[in-house]
């Protein structure tokens, strides 16, 4: 029976010793420790959203950079076939100019040969009348004593000479 | 695998320290008491019940006891003394006598001598409020318990906000185990917050209790938790703060609960007086299932170290043969206190925030609908 029969003695003794050890507990040991629990919660939990918020500005970031090089690849490429047209069109150009100039100069190289040409012609006209004229006069002598009369006459068979 | 050596280690040593004390003073029980009978039934009552001095172990036939001061109120006088004074044939000091018989045995009672000079024990007792071995065993508890916190509290002011070190690693899960699917869940946050340290003390206390309990060697191993004494004051400190926190609601429920029909409340008040029943039940059961738990306990495990001594007693050989069974039983036995010893503790605090809860009208179900 004894074993069941609470004695005033140890009720006393331990509502004394828990309410202490209670009292001790509350007033110094667990607003630390519960403090500090909740603490660290709180850092971990702020931790985790800025890391959540960080991955999501790191993939905006990059969705962003990919836009821009995709951006820069076109316009790239847009440059890129600008210049060609542009150096076909230049090439062109520098093609047809040395074309022209070189159609220009045969032209006065042409244009030059053929006066040299009549010069030479005219030359030699002159130069075949005068040697004519000497082998006439030297054979015909004085067959042809008048000079002048013959002079005309030959000029005159001269224009219809035609080389 | 270290680990788990180590505890192993741990348990065998506890279990050799619980027969070391045990088999010495079975033998200078059979030295003393020539071929006397080993009685079992005598000796665990004697380890589970209160007593004014610790009785440490044997030491070539001397024993060797912790003599635990006697403070007795009588008449209106308080009489403080060590327990040794008893240390005579008669058990007795002054007017008192330590009973080693029945009636009242293992109590403090005053002696009186009649007109025919013959000395009987008076009908007027004394108030006992010695430091007895469960007083002096729960001390120690709440001494160790502080050291323990000096050293958490130390740890987390070290640490600050990172992870916890050391003993406060080995806290910090069981405190939040408290916190979190103890006291929250049935409290909410907050409520919870406000009755967390009585539930936490009450939890370490009862688990330090209990742990202590088991291991069998001075200065623990007193039967603190199993004592109907100590219990007593938990569940009635509980039973206090429930009441002192009841709502309007709670009493309206307790006695005129809507869901329940008329019929059962009118002309008899059955249902009423059912409730009203289980306002004095509930720190009633409280009580009796920690006390009977571990109680039940720590017979178990003297009974089983007593096989030993049961067998020995009848033949030595025999005793050698039944020796190895005690250590698997015992081993078995204690592995199981272990266990006990949380779920002890789990259930008393976790039952104490139910009825907590059911005063306060279920703050954490109203918590948890309001988001």
């Amino acid at each position: 029976m004894e074993l069941v029969m609470p004695g005033i003695g140890v009720l006393f003794w331990t509502c004394l010793i828990f309410l202490i050890l209670f009292f001790i507990l509350k007033k110094w040991a667990f607003p630390i420790i519960n403090g500090m629990i909740k603490k660290r919660e709180e850092k971990i939990s702020t931790a985790l959203n800025q890391a959540e918020a960080t991955r999501a500005e790191m993939q905006r970031i990059e969705a962003e950079n990919k836009a821009m090089m995709a951006q820069a690849r076109t316009e790239r490429e847009k440059i890129l076939e600008e210049a060609a047209q542009i150096r076909r069109r230049m090439e062109e150009e520098s093609r047809e100019k040395a074309k022209a100039e070189y159609e220009r100069m045969l032209a006065s190289a042409k244009s030059d040969i053929d006066r040299e040409r009549r010069m030479a012609v005219e030359e030699i006209k002159i130069q075949v009348a005068s040697v004519s004229m000497d082998m006439a006069e030297k054979i015909l002598g004085a067959e042809l004593s008048d000079r002048a009369r013959q002079q005309a006459l030959i000029e005159n068979e001269l224009k219809n000479v035609k080389l | 695998m270290r680990g788990l050596f180590l505890k192993l280690f741990l348990v065998f040593v506890c279990i050799g320290g619980a027969f070391c004390p045990l088999a010495a003073q079975a033998e200078t029980q059979e030295a003393s008491a020539a071929h006397e009978s080993f009685n079992a039934g005598e000796l665990i009552l004697d380890h589970v019940t209160d007593k004014h001095s610790w009785h440490i172990c044997d030491w070539k036939g001397r024993k060797i006891e912790l003599h635990l001061p006697v403070i007795l109120v009588y008449n209106g006088k308080i009489h403080a003394f060590s327990s040794a004074r008893f240390e005579n044939p008669q058990h007795t000091y002054g007017i008192f006598q330590l009973r080693k018989e029945n009636p009242h045995k293992g109590k403090i009672v005053a002696l009186e001598t009649d007109e025919t000079g013959t000395t009987r024990i008076a009908d007027k007792k004394p108030l006992d409020f010695s430091i007895t071995k469960t007083v002096f065993g729960l001390m120690v508890s709440c001494i160790i318990i502080l050291i323990l916190f000096f050293f958490i509290v130390r740890s987390y002011k070290k640490n600050e906000e990172r992870a916890p070190k050391g003993v406060a690693a080995l806290f910090e899960p069981i405190f939040l185990f408290v916190r979190n699917d103890v006291v929250y869940a049935s409290l909410g946050k907050k409520q919870g917050d406000k009755f967390l340290p009585y539930m936490a003390t009450l939890f370490f206390f009862i688990l330090l209790g209990n742990l202590l309990g088991i291991v069998p060697f001075f200065p623990f191993g007193a039967n603190v938790t199993g004592n109907i004494s100590v219990t007593f004051v938990l569940a009635f400190l509980t039973y206090l703060i429930t009441m002192g926190h009841s709502t309007k609601k709670f009493w309206a429920h307790t006695f005129n609960n809507p869901s329940i029909p008329m019929l059962m409340k009118f002309p008899l008040p059955l249902m009423p007086l059912i409730e009203a029943m289980e306002l004095i039940t509930k720190p009633f059961v409280l009580m009796i299932r920690l006390f009977a738990n571990m109680t039940a306990g720590h017979i178990i495990i003297l009974g089983f170290v007593s096989l030993v001594l049961i067998f020995g007693a009848i033949g030595t050989a025999l005793g050698f043969v039944v020796s190895p069974l005690t250590v698997v039983f015992g081993l078995f036995a204690d592995a199981l206190e272990l266990l006990v010893s949380f779920i002890q503790a789990y259930i008393f605090t976790t039952l104490s925030c139910s009825y907590l809860a059911d005063a306060l009208g279920h703050p954490a179900e109203a918590e948890s609908n309001h988001h």
